[in-house]
């Protein structure tokens, strides 16, 4: 995966973007360095397709090590697919990050949310500079 | 990290027992108001009746494999991690701000608060008390083989006492605070005679209302906050007290969030 065709929310989820009959389809995960973090993780779950999601708004959790933490979502849009493969093969996480750990596709209905993704040289200073939200 | 070891002005709150479902809905309404205002609250209580507390990620059907416990009242927590019966038990909850919700530094609170938790019990009892080290079974998720309750399972960072856990905490991280609850099993129940307490293990006789005491001033001290002591009550009937009521409704109150899983 070339890391510059990704964009990436302050929360530490990265999006790709692919047009599909005029509408853009958001494929969403969590970054590397949100998973490196994390450590050990025991459960995941989203939301399911049909769920309308705004940005920023929490789309599905997580929990590692007893702690349990939302997930945001980067656009606004509705849920389309759910990795549900995921689940019950969290390895996939630290394995693939950026592909075969992919946790949902959104279908964007506002692409201003779009606009306020960070580049991935952006989102490495944020990283870097501030260790994220 | 910024606010773990900066000190700082916090609430302490000492509240007297309540129910599963209110003592659940209070500490949301404390880490959402953590997450507008910054401030920090520790916060104690015990649970009456006598209430089961599932794990946020437990599924609701695990009761029934419990027996003991199947007939007292039930509450999914917002927190990870197993199943825990609240009876003869002091459970506190801390909100602090959160800058950084993946970080693993957060396990350093559990590590503060246990910390002061170890101190209290051997110089209040002189039973041998420690951390727990590392898990006996695998992290890859929950399983048949998953001990369905908390006490019964093993985290680092968990007091134990030789083969018996007396400590337990987990978190509940947003974007700007997290909820930290913990429960110190003080007596074995017959809700879960399983699990022997601190008291059924001391060799000596102890106070309870003094080491209740004791560990409460201990914890307050070593967060590395300046606690002021406040009401709870006075709280609860300000807005707040609204938003508990709010949420006691369409959460912890509900059996569509009880039985989610």
């Amino acid at each position: 995966m070339d890391m510059n065709q990704l964009l990436f929310a302050e929360t530490h989820e990265w999006v790709h973007l692919k047009d599909d009959n005029g509408e853009k389809i958001a494929t969403v995960g969590l970054t590397a360095h949100a998973i490196d973090q994390l450590g050990d993780l025991t459960f995941l779950e989203s939301a399911t397709e049909g769920t309308e999601v705004s940005a920023g708004e929490p789309f599905g959790e997580i929990e590692s090590v007893k702690a349990a933490s939302d997930m945001y979502s980067p656009v606004d849009g509705v849920i389309v697919e759910v990795n549900r493969d995921l689940t019950n093969k969290l390895e996939l996480l630290n394995a693939d990050p950026y592909g075969d750990a992919w946790i949902v596709k959104i279908r964007v209905t506002d692409e201003t949310s779009i606009g306020k993704l960070l580049s991935y040289d952006a989102y490495q200073k944020q990283v870097v500079e501030h260790g994220g939200h | 990290m910024a606010g773990i070891d900066s000190a700082r002005r916090g609430y302490l709150i000492d509240d007297p027992p309540g129910s599963g479902v209110w003592n659940m809905a209070v500490d949301q309404a404390l880490l959402e108001r953590c997450e507008q205002t910054g401030d920090p609250v520790l916060r104690f209580y015990q649970w009456s009746p006598a209430t089961l507390s599932l794990g946020y990620f437990q599924p609701y059907a695990d009761r029934k494999s419990h027996p003991p416990s199947y007939h007292v009242p039930v509450v999914r927590r917002s927190t990870g991690g197993g199943a825990i019966l609240h009876d003869l038990e002091l459970t506190y909850s801390l909100v602090v701000p959160n800058q950084s919700r993946w970080s693993p530094v957060h396990q350093q609170w559990v590590k503060r608060v246990h910390g002061a938790i170890i101190d209290v019990i051997q110089t209040e009892t002189g039973l041998p008390v420690t951390l727990a080290e590392a898990s006996p079974w695998s992290s890859d998720g929950e399983d048949a083989t998953t001990p369905f309750l908390c006490f019964e399972r093993r985290s680092p960072l968990d007091v134990i006492s030789g083969r018996h856990k007396l400590v337990g905490s987990a978190q509940r991280r947003l974007r700007g605070a997290l909820l930290q609850h913990g429960s110190i099993l003080l007596a074995q129940s017959t809700f879960a005679p399983e699990l022997p307490g601190l008291l059924d293990l001391c060799s000596s006789t102890v106070d309870p209302s003094r080491l209740a005491g004791q560990l409460k001033c201990q914890i307050a001290a070593d967060l590395g906050f300046e606690f002021e002591p406040t009401s709870g009550e006075r709280w609860y009937s300000s807005e707040l007290g609204d938003r508990i009521k709010m949420i006691t409704v369409e959460r912890f109150g509900s059996d569509s969030w009880t039985e989610r899983r």
